[in-house]
């Protein structure tokens, strides 16, 4: 079969098409794993109940796969009358997958600032608010700046996933070519070219921020 | 569905059976070369870390025969969830390796240990019980990324929840199931983890 390098620039146009829609997912579900991640980390700071129901929620998502995950949403929540769109479930599915990631992340980051600063400050004359502000907030985000940009590494590379319950992204565009014209080589080619020029650029851009958000 | 978690357990060990030696030897080489030989290996590395396991399993799966390479289903799921996951084992091994106070090396060297003794013998045995609780993450990280090979046509509990739920249709029972079959399978490797952890931790002094 070999290569058809004329097929292969041909595709290019559709398939960065496609990668937009990776963007616009990966964006949407960072945002959302970020929020989620925060609930986590304080609902696991909150009572007992709040505790347990966080850890036991976080715990079932680290410990099982993407796809089984997007799986059950895609299918289940049709069941219980809650019908969206496969981009809508791809992108609640990033959001809670990596949201139990980063609610781990951020839980260390908020007990890693020691208590007797929050006294210190107190002792100052400082408000609640300011505390939190001009104490507490710019010490967790260096803490947490670095795994955080990780996972929004690892949160980009699962987006091909949602390619799966019919997505159009990156790699759904890159097969519907290949079972338009029976040609694999070149739509998958091409796809995981233009994925792997999106993820370096991403880690790049990430190790800027860790540089400049780097712990004192 | 039970059936299946045959199949994701010796995608599993397929998987950690390459993992392991990539991890080992890209990370000795990532710590040991430098210069020109370095940057390949990097660059190796980082091939495997920056793309798409998804990806890359279609990719072997449908470019290889197109070049009449005729690899089997297995064969391409353990090879890249390995690479993949034994590329982040390397940098983890490498980081770890670099912990190593420069006196540990100094010390090895100046009782005599030659350069690749006091890395095998005093360097290496550290590196490997600070990475332990690492190596736990990524065996886990492996169970759940075996789920993928589902999408190239091996039969493990991914796909059979998907058989099963075009034969009955009913999704809530069945992906609770699988979700909680992946549970049942990690849960033990995290907390064997953590007891492992506990007991390896390299005493600081």
């Amino acid at each position: 079969m070999g290569f058809d390098l004329a097929f292969f620039w041909s595709l290019l146009p559709d398939i960065f098409r496609g990668s937009l829609t990776t963007l616009f997912a990966a964006a949407v579900g960072a945002t959302g794993a970020i929020l989620f991640g925060l609930v986590l980390a304080f609902g696991r700071r909150s009572g007992r109940i709040g505790k347990l129901v966080c850890a036991t929620f976080t715990e079932i998502i680290r410990l099982s796969p993407f796809l089984a995950q997007l799986y059950f949403l895609y299918f289940v929540l049709p069941v219980w009358g809650v019908v969206l769109s496969a981009t809508t479930v791809g992108i609640v599915t990033l959001s809670v997958h990596f949201g139990a990631f980063l609610g781990e992340v951020f839980g260390a980051g908020i007990d890693a600032v020691p208590a007797g600063q929050i006294e210190v400050a107190k002792a100052l004359g400082l408000k609640r608010l300011q505390i939190g502000r001009l104490v507490v907030f710019p010490q967790i985000l260096r803490f947490v700046a670095a795994p955080t940009a990780n996972y929004m590494i690892s949160l980009l590379k699962t987006t091909p996933y949602l390619a799966v319950v019919g997505v159009p992204e990156l790699l759904g565009v890159a097969f519907d070519k290949a079972s338009d014209t029976f040609r694999y080589v070149e739509p998958l080619t091409a796809a995981g070219i233009l994925f792997l020029v999106y993820s370096i650029a991403i880690g790049n851009l990430a190790r800027l921020v860790e540089r400049r958000l780097r712990p004192l | 569905m039970l059936q299946g978690i045959g199949v994701t357990l010796t995608v599993t060990v397929c998987s950690l059976a390459v993992a392991f030696p990539f991890a080992l030897v890209f990370g000795l080489l990532e710590f040991r070369l430098t210069g020109l030989p370095r940057t390949l290996i990097t660059l190796f590395i980082d091939f495997w870390r920056s793309s798409s396991v998804i990806i890359l399993l279609f990719f072997f799966f449908y470019v290889g025969p197109a070049f009449n390479v005729f690899l089997s289903a297995y064969t391409i799921g353990a090879a890249v969830i390995g690479c993949n996951i034994g590329a982040y084992g390397s940098q983890a091994l490498r980081a770890a390796l670099q912990s190593i106070g420069q006196g540990q090396v100094d010390a090895a060297l100046s009782l005599g240990l030659s350069r690749r003794r006091s890395l095998l013998l005093v360097e290496l045995p550290q590196a490997l019980r600070k990475v332990v609780p690492i190596a736990g993450n990524e065996m886990i990280e492996i169970v759940k990324t075996t789920a993928n090979v589902s999408l190239i046509g091996l039969a493990d509990v991914t796909a059979r929840a998907k058989t099963a739920m075009q034969v009955s249709y009913q999704p809530a029972q069945i992906y609770t199931a699988l979700l909680l079959i992946y549970v049942a399978i990690c849960l033990p490797i995290a907390l064997a983890t953590h007891w492992l952890a506990r007991h390896a931790r390299v005493r600081e002094r």
